[in-house]
């Protein structure tokens, strides 16, 4: 082995990884520690920045809006995160089922989450926006004439239309996740647990369910975390309205930042105050996945 | 008696034949808002302004997508396009070398590497936004297309390293130790050993992170305020503004703006189902 190998033995992996450790440094490492930073300042933009300690999150504990928000983006995530979960499980088992059609199928429910999230929430405006939007042309013509609710005027159904374009964009994404994770199982094994026994619903819970307890978990921890981050439907569907029915916690962030009062710090203190939830909500799901993970390599 | 279940690749029975059905339907249920939205686009202008709820056109007409491209809609879209070109190499360029290294090398550390990112990536970006808005008024960067592209990379980084990751792992390391001995110096060796065997990863992780930076949207909407820097993402909305929504506008726009990612999604998840075995375990021996 000449030098010039040995070198490169030695340095492969530092210089193989440095594009990316340097792309993860500046957009988010860097930001991450301006973010804890900006929390305890009164950082605008552009501005100076002088040290206030603890003020911005007693501003924000005493703001209804924040927990207000905060109660609105729990109930938004938990509310699709299960939906998608289940959805998607029994969307994986009918396609796993169709064999090679539902795996041709599987490509094509995608579309949903390919369109541009933008695009997506402006084409359901386009159906449940009022008066004269699709969704009632069609309730109008199929049901009653007469029945027109105000889908995104009144609160708790404007929060139901964000809820279901979330499901309906990322639902068959987790399908195709599972359906791979389905993929991974030894058909040796599904083929024995037949043979044993023929029941479907049994071979669901008792073999295919417990195999499948970690990537469940895992997505299910993911799901939460972007649901707790919904912006961009929020922006562009509701503007948080009614009355702030729809407002998560990402839109008054925004909202604090760059809407009327135009407070960047006390916009960051929100971000960072909604971290630990997300981390409570997150990380055991995380755990629990990642250790039945370990556990069935082990057994394998 | 129990009915015969089969499983995926072999004969389906009567009662799946049903299942397969149900799971059909429901598939035209879920892509009916597509169907409606692209059949909407081709309403003629006036009918669709006064009654957008009308689904079906009495006479299909391009009219709204001439129109569309005499509007700011071809520099959105000009804009889209450096910020995916310039997402897409910024995630192959860093998640190519790093894959490498956990794939083929089977190294401990990038692996942890590609974890490590895997995790700390899960924070959505709104989160953030606020601290990179503020570094970039402070460095600058504001109204630069080609940064925002920078940072949709970086988004897609992790998980362009994982599928890049699995695809090394499958290369062959006999071939690539034969051409060794052959005298092949290293970049042929990459070239010639490595790049044919990796293509399809790096295929299916560029249209992944092509998909990401096409529909950036929260980056967009603080790094690029002026109206000749919009995206696709962020320029559309401004169809719904004033007294009239010109949605004769907007439907077109989103029909156009999806082609790209849609084309490129399917093109990818036909290389990723190999990838993620979403085949059964028996088609890919």
């Amino acid at each position: 082995m000449n030098l010039r190998t040995r070198g490169w033995q030695r340095w492969r992996v530092p210089i193989l990884s440095l594009p990316a450790v340097v792309l993860f440094v500046t957009t988010v490492a860097l930001p991450l520690l301006t973010l804890v930073f900006m929390a305890f300042t009164d950082k605008q933009l552009g501005g100076e920045a002088s040290f206030v300690g603890l003020r911005n999150f007693s501003i924000l504990l005493k703001d209804v809006g924040f927990w207000r928000s905060l109660w609105t983006t729990c109930v938004f995530a938990a509310s699709a995160s299960i939906m998608k979960v289940a959805g998607a499980y029994g969307l994986a088992i009918g396609l796993d089922r169709m064999g090679q059609v539902g795996r041709g199928l599987a490509t094509w429910l995608l579309v949903p989450w390919l369109i541009p999230g933008s695009a997506a929430a402006l084409a359901w405006l386009w159906l449940f926006y009022e008066p004269g939007g699709v969704l009632s042309g069609l309730t109008a013509g199929i049901l009653d004439p007469t029945w027109t609710p105000n889908w995104l005027g009144s609160g708790s159904l404007a929060l139901y239309v964000l809820i279901a374009l979330s499901v309906w964009r990322e639902l068959p994404f987790w399908a195709v996740v599972f359906l791979a994770a389905r993929g991974r199982i030894p058909r040796q094994l599904i083929e024995e647990y037949r043979i044993l026994d023929g029941s479907l619903t049994r071979q669901e819970r008792e073999l295919m369910l417990p195999l499948l307890r970690p990537t469940i978990l895992i997505s299910a921890a993911l799901m939460i975390m972007w649901s707790m981050g919904e912006f961009q439907s929020v922006h562009l569907l509701t503007r948080g309205g009614p009355a702030r029915s729809t407002q998560t916690i990402a839109y008054y962030a925004y909202e604090v930042g760059f809407g009327g009062g135009i407070d960047l710090s006390l916009a960051v203190a929100a971000v960072l105050a909604v971290l630990p939830v997300s981390a409570l909500l997150v990380v055991p799901l995380l755990e629990l996945g990642l250790s039945k993970s370990r556990e069935d390599q082990r057994i394998r | 008696m129990t009915p015969n279940i089969a499983w995926a690749g072999s004969s389906l029975p009567r009662v799946t034949y049903f299942r397969a059905s149900c799971v059909l339907v429901l598939a035209l249920i879920w892509l009916l808002p597509i169907v409606l939205l692209v059949l909407g686009s081709f309403e003629s202008p006036e009918r669709v302004r006064r009654h957008p709820g009308e689904i079906w056109p009495d006479d299909f007409s391009g009219a709204n997508y001439q129109a569309l491209f005499s509007s700011d809609y071809p520099m959105w879209l000009w804009n889209s396009a450096i910020v995916a070109i310039v997402g897409t190499l910024v995630a192959l360029g860093a998640g190519i070398p790093l894959g490498f290294a956990a794939g083929y090398h089977n190294d401990r550390v990038a692996t942890l590497l590609i974890r490590i990112l895997l995790l700390v990536y899960l924070l959505p970006p709104i989160f953030l936004v606020f601290p990179i808005l503020s570094l970039a008024v402070t460095l600058g960067g504001r109204g630069s297309a080609a940064v925002v592209g920078y940072l949709s990379g970086s988004l897609a980084l992790p998980v362009c390293a994982w599928i890049l990751k699995s695809q090394f792992a499958l290369v062959p390391k006999q071939l690539f130790e034969t051409a060794e001995l052959d005298g092949l110096a290293m970049p042929r060796r990459l070239l010639h050993v490595i790049a044919p065997s990796a293509a399809r990863g790096v295929v299916a992780a560029g249209m992944f992170a092509l998909i990401i930076a096409w529909g950036e949207y929260v980056f967009s909407i603080a790094l690029l305020p002026r109206a000749d820097d919009y995206t696709i993402s962020t320029g559309i909305p401004h169809f719904l503004q004033g007294d009239i929504w010109a949605w004769d506008l907007l439907l077109p726009a989103i029909v156009i703006a999806a082609l790209p990612p849609v084309a490129g999604g399917i093109l990818a998840t036909t290389f990723l189902a190999r990838l993620l075995r979403l085949s059964p375990p028996d088609d890919h021996a």
